[in-house]
């Protein structure tokens, strides 16, 4: 009987549509115009959002490759998801000082303190009760996300405050930003870029083998919390372009993009930040172009658009090639049942894709201490690292 | 006793009568919904799902938003559907990323349930100026604020005949999948009790693992469409993995691990409710959002216990026992 009725609390309804960085006028239709934002010639403004967010999905991919093979993917999640907490506290405290203008980074301080809250609760929760660290991820970040809708609830009767912007960082909008917000975001996420290169062996060995990495000297916990703090950064860079609830998947999917076409750590981080790239260059000059188009489903969309293609392509682990492996397999066993044993003796161990450089059905072998030597250090297969199901084939 | 009498005698006090009208639907709809999530949930972290449900909660998003867009109404019978079918899609998919992609698991979870929500979202805002009816701010909090009930001015009027005809559907709709779920619960007890701990032998005794499981799931989507309405999806997500979590770190015991999670589950419902539309407006001035109390009640619950269990160990439990 109600079902006429609309949301009482209208956040994103009552902003303005996000047209300001509108299809130009020399534009002739919507594809000229989205080609036209896509090679940067979208004005001075659009171009600063949208080169900052090329940045971020880099750092994106880079950050997000390490989290994944470290099997800490999801932390980014509840960092994400927290950080509504902070932010509407930061909102608040500025508020109640009698500051009108919303000024990002002190909102980006109060969301990197609930991530960091949020990270330790887990750590906590999987290191001293029975929990597992999936049950702690999914109650701290969605009862984190719960607290944060109510001291959302609570700015909305602060009066006065310019409260613009603030629901945006849900989902994410290119459209309201400034260049001196995509600054912001660049220079983070060129951070984030600079110390994961910078601590790019240590991280590796890190991800490979905790234990081997452990006796070498190496601070592991410190690495880990580094590792989350990383996390943590592109998180917040990517709070406004890409929204809080979204801006997990863009560590998550330019990483698993990567691991279907290498085994290996170097190229698998420059593919997962091609990847990044590309999803944000797409996605954000398409919500440029498109009115009410949010930009963080945008480029969440097309890293999962890219991630679906490699699914179906990729050499070695993608549906096509196992289903030609396969179609090989069964004729050499037609062969075997034709001509005996000698034709099986060429034809009979499955060949295997053109990428898998490494053993690439190595991974009982590679991940046991057997193969902990520096080889591993540097670039081992990275079949070794999460726990991939091989032979499920 | 005059007739006038007789009706003055019967009829609700004003104040109660304007917390029923404006109080009592939503406090009903959040407390049974908070109760089903808490009792589904329940099966979902002892089988180690609790991302699970998350992911579910996420991705049935899309299939909500089409069947809206397709039937124009928030009929619950199309929604479901298209609720399900996500659900299915994305279970499917999650699959064969795992397979074939050999992404460990969370990542693939991660990867399917964020892509389905950023396609839901994204359907929304671009149909956002022509559908009011479904905006992103129930996907993200209900809308417990509209099911107030034209409450009849006596009680007979209430007991009577058509007294419940003024009353929103939505919580009488969640009471019986409260209802439905004890029920099947209750009735497939031994056989969720095989299953959850040892599916193997299940199988061997002529058990259906995958039928229980799949039997669950399907509650549990029917759950997450219909607390849309009460919490929001994502707030669902804490009411089905904080309350089971709260309960299990408190007791060993299958029989009172459910039940104290759906007690919990109930309590932060009423509790939520109460704190955030009659003590929040007492202490900060206004009400706040209400089933984001829920859930942040929820949490709270789940922390103190943690750290009470804590203490009661003098450290980690057994790591056998984890969950």
């Amino acid at each position: 009987m109600f079902d006429g009725s609309r949301c009482p609390i209208a956040w994103l309804g009552s902003a303005p549509p996000a047209t300001s960085l509108r299809a130009l006028p020399e534009a002739s239709g919507p594809l000229e115009a989205w080609l036209q934002v896509l090679s940067f010639g979208g004005g001075y403004n659009t171009n600063v959002v949208l080169l900052g967010a090329i940045l971020l999905g880099i750092s994106a991919g880079a950050v997000g490759s390490f989290a994944m093979l470290k099997g800490r993917a999801l932390v980014a999640d509840a960092i994400s998801h927290a950080s509504l907490v902070g932010v509407g506290s930061a909102f608040l405290l500025q508020a109640a000082a009698g500051q009108q203008e919303r000024s990002m980074p002190l909102l980006m301080l109060g969301a990197a303190l609930a991530g960091t809250c949020a990270v330790v609760s887990i750590e906590w929760i999987t290191r001293h009760t029975r929990l597992s660290a999936e049950t702690a991820v999914a109650t701290v970040s969605s009862a984190s996300f719960g607290a944060g809708i109510v001291v959302l609830s609570a700015t909305r009767r602060v009066s006065g405050a310019d409260r613009a912007g603030l629901d945006e960082l849900i989902f994410g909008s290119t459209a309201s930003m400034t260049s001196a917000d995509a600054m912001l975001m660049a220079i983070l996420a060129v951070a984030a870029l600079g110390a994961t290169l910078a601590l790019y062996r240590v991280l590796t060995a890190v991800a490979f083998n905790e234990r081997f990495a452990h006796a070498r000297g190496l601070p592991v916990r410190l690495l880990d919390t580094i590792l989350a703090a990383l996390v943590g950064a592109v998180a917040m860079a990517g709070l406004q372009a890409v929204g809080m609830l979204l801006v997990a998947a863009l560590l998550v999917a330019p990483a698993a993009t990567a691991r279907l076409w290498t085994t290996r750590v170097a190229p698998m981080v420059l593919v997962a930040a091609a990847a990044g790239a590309g999803a944000a260059w797409i996605g954000a000059s398409l919500s440029a172009v498109t009115p009410n188009a949010p930009a963080g489903p945008l480029i969440i969309l097309s890293a999962a658009a890219a991630f679906l293609v490699s699914l179906l392509i990729a050499p070695d682990r993608g549906i096509f090639s196992g289903w030609l492996r396969h179609r090989q397999v069964a004729a050499a066993a037609r062969r075997l049942a034709a001509g005996g044993p000698a034709a099986a003796a060429n034809s009979g161990s499955a060949p295997t894709g053109p990428a898998s450089a490494g053993p690439a059905s190595a991974g009982p072998a590679s991940a046991g201490p057997a193969s902990a030597g520096p080889a591993s250090a540097g670039a081992g297969p990275a079949d070794a690292g999460p726990p991939a199901d091989e032979g499920s084939r | 006793m005059s007739d006038t009498d007789e009706r003055a005698a019967d009829a609700i006090p004003a104040g109660l009568h304007e917390f029923m009208t404006l109080d009592l639907m939503p406090m009903v709809a959040v407390t049974a919904s908070a109760a089903t999530l808490a009792l589904l949930g329940s099966f979902l972290v002892l089988r180690r799902q609790a991302m699970l449900g998350d992911a579910m909660a996420h991705s049935v998003l899309p299939g909500l938003v089409i069947a809206f867009l397709l039937t124009g109404s928030r009929a619950a019978g199309p929604m479901f559907a298209g609720a399900t079918a996500a659900a299915a899609l994305s279970g499917l998919a999650i699959g064969a990323i795992i397979r074939h992609g050999r992404v460990e698991r969370s990542a693939a979870i991660g990867l399917v349930y964020t892509t389905m929500f950023a396609l839901g979202v994204l359907l929304l805002e671009l149909n956002g100026g022509a559908n009011v009816d479904l905006d992103v701010d129930c996907v993200l909090s209900g809308q417990l604020e509209l099911m107030f009930w034209n409450v009849p001015s006596t009680w007979a009027g209430v007991f009577g005949e058509g007294g419940l005809d003024g009353a929103p559907p939505q919580p009488l709709r969640l009471v019986g999948l409260l209802v439905i779920s004890c029920v099947a619960v209750a009735v497939g007890w031994p056989l969720l009790r095989a299953v959850a701990f040892d599916p193997a032998f299940a199988r061997s005794r002529g058990l259906h693992p995958t039928m229980v499981a799949a039997a669950l799931m399907v509650l549990t989507t029917l759950a997450i469409v219909l607390s849309f309405d009460a919490v929001g999806s994502i707030l669902a997500i804490a009411l089905l993995t904080c309350p089971p979590a709260t309960a299990r770190l408190l007791t060993d015991r299958m029989g009172p691990y459910v039940m104290l999670s759906v007690g919990l589950g109930a309590a932060a419902g009423v509790l939520g409710y109460l704190l955030a539309t009659q003590a929040a407006p007492l202490l900060l001035g206004a009400s706040v959002d209400a089933s984001g109390s829920v859930a942040t009640l929820s949490g709270l619950g789940l922390a103190l216990s943690a750290a009470l269990s804590h203490r009661r160990r003098g450290g980690s439990g057994p790591a056998a026992a984890r969950l």
